[in-house]
């Protein structure tokens, strides 16, 4: 079977969605590049965000319900993303928009929903590239890696303490929580 | 900050599950009446499963990327080992398994036509055979060889044909010499005569000639060689087409 055809609900793991990552990817790229003509490297990027939502409401089992195909999901969540793209970056023309909104098969509900996770879980990494290098170093290692902060400041030189560690840990998940919460309060998330 | 840090690493033990089952009770017990600790857990909730997501997802990618260059090294190694398996049984095996010894013991068994002898009176010595238009001492020589090669000592029939002054006047007593230095282990004078007597026009053992070359070919593994010499005999519908036929369907092709 087409990995594209099969029924996204059937999907049971991150680790079975992901073996379908490269075989829509050429596609989407070329399908996106050639008919509206947008450069590699922006419809590659979008496409590796269009996976990683699927990849993470697969995760979550957040698309148990839903009876449409790999393809069509990846599909509308990718024209989604890039709509979104060409807006923020001013080039979205009114018959650019109304072709890439007829790309959306998904229902309006189901899609109105989409948006909103989109938009939540672009906030948060929008939040945590913002940090500051070494913020982001012991965030991923703190709450990624699992390590412990002895270990950390073994890999970390710079802080003088466990103590000064632990400070500087807390402010950069403040910062990251404050962050993260303005920008849900600007775009009426709760 | 004392206080405040103590507060995020009760956050965090809880986010990470790295509480005891009583630690948990008493925290969540705490987070039902604190609206704002509920709020601080949920925002960094969704930042800590993003980062874990994220990670997860690339770190995914990554593998997954990896099992199939490795799957490709695989399959190509494996395709490698393939071809070797193969050539390496093809040369083993091959589509036909009759030895090279073997093709020329069953198959060097045709005789040559019999030399014309004549008998002779001498006055001295009495009756005895002479080959025509030789020499006396070579036609003794020839004689001898025969007798010889009858009697299947081709050692001593390839030495007395050997003696023949001009044997190259006599084509067909050549063959014989020929033809008992190749059953006596001289291959190398074996082709050389061979060669010479198949490249003879108008020699009407010429056919045979070639045969024995061609045996002589798969006696000193030159096979291609022989082949080739077989095809010539095969295509040309003579006496030993047939047999040259049966020879190239039972050689080995290398």
């Amino acid at each position: 079977m087409d990995p594209g055809e099969v029924p996204i609900k059937t999907i049971l793991n991150e680790k079975v969605i992901i073996r379908y990552y490269d075989d829509l990817r050429a596609a989407f790229v070329s399908y996106f590049r050639k008919k509206y003509n947008i450069d590699t490297e922006t419809i590659t990027d979008i496409y590796q965000e269009t996976y990683y939502i699927v990849f993470k409401k697969v995760k979550h089992k957040q698309l148990a319900e839903l009876s449409c195909t790999l393809k069509t999901y990846v599909y509308s969540i990718g024209s989604n993303l890039l709509l979104n793209e060409l807006r923020s970056k001013k080039f979205l023309t009114d018959n650019l928009e109304k072709s890439l909104e007829s790309e959306i098969s998904l229902d309006k509900d189901v899609m109105e929903e989409e948006e909103e996770y989109i938009k939540r879980t672009s906030i948060i990494i929008e939040a945590v590239n913002r940090l500051t290098d070494i913020c982001k170093s012991i965030i991923k290692m703190f709450y990624w890696e699992k390590m412990k902060l002895p270990d950390i400041l073994f890999k970390l030189p710079g802080h003088q303490s466990i103590d000064a560690l632990k400070v500087q840990k807390y402010k950069c998940m403040k910062k990251l929580e404050e962050s993260v919460k303005a920008r849900f309060k600007a775009e009426g998330l709760t | 900050m004392e206080k405040e840090i103590t507060r995020q690493e009760k956050i965090d033990a809880y986010l990470l599950n790295q509480m005891s089952s009583s630690e948990r009770a008493e925290f969540e017990l705490q987070l039902d009446s604190d609206t704002e600790l509920q709020e601080e857990i949920r925002i960094q909730k969704m930042i800590v499963e993003e980062i874990n997501d994220r990670e997860s997802f690339l770190s995914l990618l990554d593998q997954n990327k990896t099992k199939k260059i490795i799957t490709r090294k695989i399959w190509r190694a494996i395709s490698i080992a393939a071809v070797f398996t193969g050539l390496l049984g093809f040369f083993i095996i091959q589509p036909t398994t009759t030895s090279n010894k073997k093709i020329y013991s069953a198959f060097s068994d045709i005789q040559p036509e019999k030399i014309e002898k004549e008998i002779v009176t001498d006055p001295l010595r009495g009756e005895e055979y002479i080959i025509p238009g030789l020499p006396t001492t070579d036609s003794e020589y020839g004689i001898k060889g025969l007798d010889y090669f009858e009697r299947e000592d081709y050692i001593n029939a390839a030495s007395s044909f050997q003696q023949i002054q001009n044997i190259k006047s006599h084509p067909e007593l050549m063959l014989y010499m020929a033809i008992s230095q190749l059953k006596s282990n001289q291959s190398s004078s074996a082709l050389i005569n061979l060669e010479y007597l198949s490249s003879l026009k108008n020699f009407k053992s010429a056919e045979l000639a070639k045969y024995y070359l061609s045996l002589g070919y798969i006696n000193t593994g030159k096979v291609l060689k022989a082949r080739k010499v077989l095809k010539e005999i095969a295509r040309a519908k003579g006496t030993y087409s047939t047999r040259a036929s049966e020879m190239l369907s039972s050689m080995r092709w290398f």
